[in-house]
């Protein structure tokens, strides 16, 4: 019984400690902001490097969404034979929903452990104090041009992984139960508007924001010690999880 | 083409060879997690017990609450998402209840489940053995004669194997009952409607029992692979965690297609 206390206040205390640093994170890269100091070379080079390890990931991942989207409407289509609704599921659960998600997720998998690993190595060998001794500032140099990169990131990838989700879901619906693609792209282009579209993208470059913060934050307060990399990346990858759900609960209650 | 050359084009065309790299790079990852199923094929009676029970204790109880936590949102969103268009094509609220409950089942359950114990369990193997592995404590095993693969890599997997199925049946039950709350308070969807598990076939849960069980191989083999092939001190530890989260997502993502598949082909 005691431990559960022990234990559950460990929980509460490592939450709000965490919550604490990632708001002072927050904090001082919007004071950069409004100064406009953004290093522009940093922010091409981080959007360079964040396209070459994420897209193809990325887009992969986007394929299976939409192949596995169809299969889930086939049990209905069998049922029902409601043919004209394929588009349409597919099409409003992976935009609104599937494709910024697993996106996301994918994205702190990759490129925020990146960012996180790399931090925390600068943390741990003593080079953020060395920045800080050339007066040279660490938000303005790397944390606000690299959160900027991984907002622009996620929208411009979301808009490939939604893409890639289409066309593969149009292809396995015409495998798997000899849907045409006029159907399909039919019911995807009546049954959705635009908005349901938008919605994917906007919930994309939050999602792309929330990485961003968090990775810093477990980057630059990473322990010291040769497991202070490893242990940093792994607690960063569960608490962006954990934000990224959290974000898109807020966000899908918000705007419907 | 001289190494100069090769070199200049590299710099010329940064994406597509930093793509190129990328693949030729997972593509020996695979070959590598390729060989160590081998491996666990041929030895899988050779597993330690004891640390296969204290591997399922860590993947079931010690990622509970994340879990849950996460289980919890999702069954909230899936069920406004649901409900939202529900209203707006069909006009009829009332299948909500027993379709999500089928869609957990068979999709959301299991992928969510697995991807929270990728990041959780599949990052912490990585870290563990990718650390063993740069210290050379994997040598060290070697040489007292216990095989890495009966120590290490067996008692995870068979962790995992054991673990993940009640793992995902506790988080579906916490994603159903946030949707029932969700769709009470949200969309006036009373209890007696939502509660009904007229959607759901033995088809249904066999699938989503199959998935379990692949994934539950799935994510420990690709990140004890990771861990076991660290390499050069912490940045290479850290490099470990990422590849095996990624490497256990997409795994997950393409198992859940060839089970989907295979159960819509084979049960309907």
């Amino acid at each position: 019984m005691l431990r559960l206390v022990t234990n559950v206040g460990a929980v509460a205390l490592n939450f709000v400690t965490e919550t604490g640093g990632i708001s002072l994170v927050l904090g001082r890269m919007f004071k950069r902001l409004f100064r406009m100091k953004i290093d522009g070379d940093e922010f091409f080079r981080s959007m360079r490097s964040y396209g070459e390890q994420s897209l193809l990931i990325i887009m992969l991942t986007a394929a299976f969404t939409g192949v596995i989207m169809v299969l889930q409407t086939a049990v209905y289509v069998k049922k029902f034979g409601v043919y004209d609704l394929v588009g349409w599921f597919a099409g409003f659960s992976t935009f609104r929903e599937v494709a910024p998600l697993l996106i996301g997720l994918m994205f702190s998998g990759r490129v925020g452990a990146n960012n996180c690993s790399e931090l925390a190595t600068m943390r741990i060998t003593e080079q953020l104090d060395a920045l800080r001794i050339l007066a040279l500032d660490v938000y303005e140099l790397m944390i606000l041009p690299r959160t900027l990169a991984m907002v622009l990131s996620m929208g411009i990838l979301t808009v490939f992984g939604n893409l890639m989700a289409v066309l593969s879901g149009a292809l396995s619906a015409r495998l798997l139960f000899d849907l045409e693609y006029n159907t399909f792209f039919f019911s995807l282009f009546d049954r959705l508007q635009p908005e349901d579209y938008l919605i994917g993208i906007e919930k994309a470059l939050v999602y792309g924001f929330v990485v961003a913060i968090i990775s810093s934050h477990f980057g630059l307060n990473a322990q010291s010690g040769s497991r202070g990399v490893g242990r940093a990346v792994n607690a960063q990858v569960v608490a962006c999880a954990v934000a990224l759900f959290c974000v898109d609960y807020v966000m899908t209650s918000l705007i419907r | 083409m001289s190494a100069e050359a090769n070199t200049q084009a590299r710099k010329d065309i940064p994406l597509i060879s930093g793509l190129g790299r990328w693949v030729i790079a997972e593509l020996s990852a695979l070959r590598t997690a390729w060989r160590l199923w081998q491996g666990v094929c041929r030895s899988w009676r050779t597993v330690e017990w004891h640390a296969a029970i204290q591997q399922t204790h860590e993947v079931t109880n010690r990622s509970a609450l994340l879990v849950f936590v996460v289980m919890a949102f999702t069954g909230a969103i899936l069920i406004v998402q649901g409900g939202t268009q529900a209203q707006r094509i069909v006009g009829d609220l009332s299948p909500i209840g027993p379709a999500f409950l089928q869609l957990l089942i068979r999709e959301f359950g299991p992928v969510i489940t697995a991807f929270m114990i990728a990041a959780r369990y599949g990052a912490g193997i990585a870290a563990e053995l990718g650390s063993m592995k740069v210290t050379e404590q994997v040598d060290a095993l070697r040489l007292a004669g216990a095989p890495p693969m009966s120590y290490l890599v067996l008692p995870r997997i068979y962790g995992g194997l054991l673990g993940m199925l009640p793992i995902i049946v506790f988080g579906s039950v916490v994603a159903y009952y946030a949707g029932a709350v969700t769709a009470f308070y949200g969309f006036g969807v009373g209890w007696d409607t939502y509660f009904s598990t007229s959607f759901v076939k033995l088809a249904d849960v066999s699938v989503g029992v199959a998935k379990s069980l692949a994934f539950g191989i799935a994510v420990p083999l690709m990140s004890c692979d990771a861990g076991l092939n660290a390499r050069g001190g912490a940045a290479g530890v850290g490099q470990a965690t990422t590849r095996a989260v990624i490497s256990s997502s997409v795994l997950v993502l393409f198992l859940d297609l060839v089970v989907g598949t295979l159960g819509y082909v084979l049960l309907g």
